[in-house]
């Protein structure tokens, strides 16, 4: 498609919505003039305003939002000709190849991906600034050959022409996606501006595919096939296992508070060790690609590599090598984005930080257990010694009881050996006589001062018999294990690291309005908004669920949270309304209901139901 | 044919079933349960020595306790002992099967499911603490038997806690027959298990014993497994007809035989046995010495059981007709 019929394709079309609010607008206010002419004024005037509000608020207030919408590229550093030479002499043989100017600016960004963006001017009719992005883990892994075609690809978007528009359909996309959030599933405007909304996504998606493989022919002419083909598939792999390592690997000890010193240094390793998952799953991706969709904004992976296959073969000689040699310091730059694109957290060398990151764990599942025994026996646990007091005192029974809620009295004993392995091997790393053996290929395990991989079944076996107690503590104490230093660290469970779910704005709350948020491990009572702010409570609510820190707004004044753990009972109390009643630990009740003000946000009622299942079973 | 004649043959008879198949004892206890009168309970159990027996009662309490209130009132009038806790024990497993209802595992809702799995967890619990009351009582060890299969804690575990029964009496009449439905296939076990079980069973017992009666129970099982056809195949087999007689002589038909309380279940599981393998005689020989007294089971495999007793009562005694 020709860069005039494209942009004439996509401001035809946002003229279109447009005109569609001012036709919805004429038709709504003639029918209101007809009420108002057969019925009393007043009503005619109530259905105008609805109409107005329906329609050109609406999309007045998305536009606006568009309008302010900064298609701000990925957060990262720059990558200059003198600290990137021969990426910059890469980047800029590849644009004359290709036939475009070369960009202006180079990114490096902490993501598996390559970008392309132009600011340009006059709704895109005057090209602008060019910049490239370059995801850290591709330099990192690909080969120099691959490179080339992903780095050859997003320059041929260039050629291609394909940014110059970008930047308004861009724009267009942003107001069509607001102006429907903001519509109601009730406003019958919504209906007419969703369906349009959804024929503008075909044909614009239709529009990126092709595009998408304009730039794959272009760039196979500079690369190669192979090498075209090779990258194709490997930037899919590198994205699922770059997904998996930053979840597994850098979200749990982010979550505790630590970071490694060279956090995309990690990757490569965990690449090599895992190489056997990796092929398996690069054989799936070609093998099992799903069906095309026309919701898709890129081809599916077989039908390009397909295509790149078929296209005349370079006559480039193919560099191998690791792309990595493109910037004079790599690991450097990698750490230097890391400072700015991760968030702030103690950084420690990559030892200790899975060292850390596992004695964190360790500590979390302990302070769960220990703050189960402590709601159990009425009392505070304040450490491992005093579990085992209470194993002495003959209170087994309460500690293991609500450990286990579905086994028998004597099934739940036996298998309290094993949280009670748990807490010891705490007590032993507290005590520094057991320490982590780390390593890329198996997961963590504790060793003790000799090498030997800790074994406390033991002493945990016999610390689960009041008859055997002293008997345990004594083996513990010859082993150098102290269980007075495994200590109850997290006495309550709070917001951190939650998640919120869902909402319900203006519910009544023990009789009062609060809005009520539910998070991934409770509930949390926000005071709720004076009777004529409605309109606000959504929208804090909608604000909320985008982007809010429950950390944060626990902290704010009239703000009250109930961990589900703390939650013994949920009882629905009818079943045309939403009324619960909850029976918490402490023998507090709490009455949450709907008011007539009340309105459910992401599925609240359901979250709400099948959290109080969770919690409660 | 005469259209009142036929009437007349398909005539249904019903019959009341007696859960203390007319043991006084039982219907005294059955009664004192009813009222919730634990003393009266406590003073019939207390002389009730021969285990088979203690079963059959404590089981016929558990059964009519209702909602069991007055089993508390028991345990907390007689700390330290066992038997009320046994009672408690196994009139939780019916309470809990009563949540669950009898179909198979796909009829039963998951809330059904949740309060037949909460009740069978204070059923073991009452039981586990009478077995440390009482080390030498193998009755709660038979209500374990039970939930080894009831709770699906698996086959090693069951016979862990069959074994545990018959070390304190080793021909315990129900810790056997709640073994064989372990080992049926339905319960996770197979066809081969459970004759093999009953066979040995019944071969090692003295003669005269009551566990010849699994050899029936077995048969009945395998025909209930098998798709229509075959399972009528299968009972008419000379073979099962041989294996069943050679079981009942040295069982209910041998001279030692004693009926003990609950003794009802044999002859009822032989007479429907012998029916499905078309051995009128024997059959009609059990329902003689049944006379009214039939048991829920086996015959609710096939109909209502009371009906389905009478009507292969009428097609045994029917001599002079062809089959």
């Amino acid at each position: 498609m020709t860069v005039a019929v494209r942009a004439f394709l996509s401001l035809i079309m946002l003229a279109g919505f447009y005109v569609l609010a001012l036709v919805q607008l004429a038709a709504g206010l003639a029918l209101a003039i007809w009420v108002a002419s057969v019925t009393t004024g007043s009503i005619g005037v109530k259905l105008g305003v609805a109409v107005f509000v329906a329609t050109v608020w609406a999309v007045g207030y998305g536009t606006w939002k568009a309008l302010r919408a900064d298609g701000a590229g990925p957060q990262g550093i720059p990558l200059t000709p003198h600290n990137a030479p021969l990426l910059w002499q890469t980047v800029r043989e590849l644009a004359a190849a290709v036939g475009t100017r070369a960009p202006d600016e180079i990114h490096l960004v902490p993501e598996v991906n390559a970008a392309v963006t132009e600011r340009a001017h006059l709704m895109g009719l005057i090209g602008g600034r060019r910049h490239l992005y370059v995801g850290m883990p591709l330099l990192q892994t690909l080969t120099v050959a691959q490179l080339r075609f992903v780095l050859a690809h997003e320059l041929g978007h260039y050629s291609g022409s394909h940014t110059r528009f970008a930047g308004i359909s861009y724009r267009g996309r942003v107001a069509l996606a607001r102006t429907i959030g903001h519509l109601g599933t009730s406003n019958v405007a919504g209906w007419i501006f969703r369906a349009y909304a959804a024929l503008f996504l075909l044909v614009h998606n239709a529009v990126s595919r092709r595009q998408e493989l304009e730039a794959d022919l272009a760039a196979v002419r500079v690369a190669g096939r192979l090498p075209a083909a090779n990258a194709l598939r490997e930037v899919e792999v590198l994205d699922q296992v770059f997904g998996f390592y930053l979840g597994t690997v850098v979200r749990p000890g982010l979550d505790a508070g630590y970071l490694p010193d060279d956090v995309f240094g990690g990757f490569p390793p965990l690449l090599r060790s895992r190489a056997e998952e990796v092929s398996a799953l690069r054989a799936r991706l070609v093998t099992s690609a799903r069906p095309p969709d026309r919701w898709d904004t890129h081809p599916p992976l077989p039908a390009r590599v397909e295509a790149v296959m078929a296209a005349p073969e370079s006559s480039f000689a193919a560099a191998d090598g690791p792309a990595a040699v493109l910037v004079a310091d790599l690991a450097a730059a990698g750490r230097a984005l890391q400072a700015v694109a991760l968030p702030a957290a103690m950084v420690l060398p990559w030892d200790e930080f899975r060292a850390a990151v596992q004695t964190s764990d360790l500590q979390e599942q302990s302070d769960t257990m220990l703050r189960a025994f402590s709601r159990a026996v009425g009392r505070p646990v304040p450490d491992v010694g005093a579990v085992l007091d209470l194993v002495a005192a003959g209170r087994l029974d309460d500690l293991a009881g609500p450990l286990f809620p579905d086994a028998t009295r004597r099934e739940a004993r036996t298998r309290f050996a094993a949280p009670l392995e748990t807490l010891l091997r705490l007590a032993a790393v507290r005590s520094g006589v057991a320490r982590w053996q780390v390593s890329w290929t198996a997961s963590a395990f504790l060793v003790d001062l000799s090498g030997a991989r800790l074994d406390l079944s033991q002493p945990a076996g016999l610390a689960c018999d009041p008859a055997t107690v002293a008997l345990a503590r004594q083996q513990l104490h010859a082993r150098g294990v102290d269980v007075t230093t495994a200590r109850h660290v997290r006495q309550r469970v709070g917001t951190e690291h939650a998640g919120i779910l869902a909402g319900i704005t203006t519910a009544i709350v023990d009789g009062s309005r609060a809005d009520l948020l539910i998070l991934s491990h409770g509930l949390l009572l926000m005071p709720g908004m004076p009777r004529y702010k409605t309109g606000m409570a959504r929208y804090r609510m909608r604000r909320w669920l985008a982007d809010g820190d429950p950390r944060e707004l626990a902290t704010t004044p009239g703000a009250r949270f109930i961990p589900y753990e703390e939650i013994t009972a949920a009882v629905r109390t009818t079943k045309v309304r939403f009324r619960w009643q909850l029976t918490l630990h402490d023998g507090t009740l709490v009455e949450v209901r709907n008011g007539p003000q009340s309105e459910e946000h992401a599925d609240a009622e359901s979250v709400f139901t099948k959290a109080m299942h969770d919690a409660t079973t | 044919m005469w259209p009142f004649r036929r009437r007349a043959a398909d005539r249904i008879e019903h019959l009341d079933i007696d859960p203390a198949q007319g043991d006084p004892e039982a219907t005294r206890l059955i009664a004192a349960a009813k009222r919730g009168d634990w003393q009266a309970a406590a003073e019939t159990l207390r002389d009730v020595e021969h285990p088979d027996d203690r079963y059959f009662y404590c089981r016929v309490l558990g059964e009519h306790a209702g909602d069991g209130a007055w089993i508390d009132e028991w345990i907390a009038a007689a700390p330290g002992k066992a038997t009320p806790l046994t009672v408690k024990g196994l009139h939780a497993i019916d309470w809990a099967w009563q949540a669950r209802g009898n179909g198979r595992a796909s009829t039963v809702s998951e809330d059904a499911f949740k309060v037949f799995f909460r009740r069978l967890k204070l059923a073991e619990d009452c039981l586990d603490d009478a077995t440390e009351l009482d080390a030498d009582d193998p009755t709660p060890w038979v209500g374990l038997v039970t939930l080894g299969r009831a709770r699906q804690l698996g086959l090693d575990e069951t016979r862990r806690r069959f074994d545990e029964a018959v070390r304190r009496h080793p021909w315990h009449r129900d810790a056997h027959s709640h073994m064989l439905q372990q080992l049926c296939r339905k319960w996770s076990g197979s066809h081969e298990l459970m004759h093999d079980f009953a066979e040995s069973a019944a071969a090692a017992a003295p003669p005269g014993s009551p566990l010849g009666v699994l050899v029936a129970d077995a048969h009945i099982e395998h025909w209930l497994d098998l798709p229509e056809g075959e399972d009528g195949e299968y009972m008419h087999s000379p073979e099962v007809g041989e294996r069943l007689r050679l079981a009942a002589d040295r069982s209910v038909r041998h001279n030692r035989y004693e009926r003990r309380p609950g003794w009802a279940a044999g002859d009822n599981a032989f007479a429907m046995a012998f029916t499905l393998n078309g051995d009128r005689p024997a059959a009609a020989e059990r329902f003689d010495v049944l006379g009214d007294r039939v048991t829920r089971w086996p015959w609710s495999y096939l109909a209502a059981p009371d009906v389905a007793f009478t009507r292969a009562r009428s097609t045994a005694r029917a001599r002079d007709r062809t089959a």
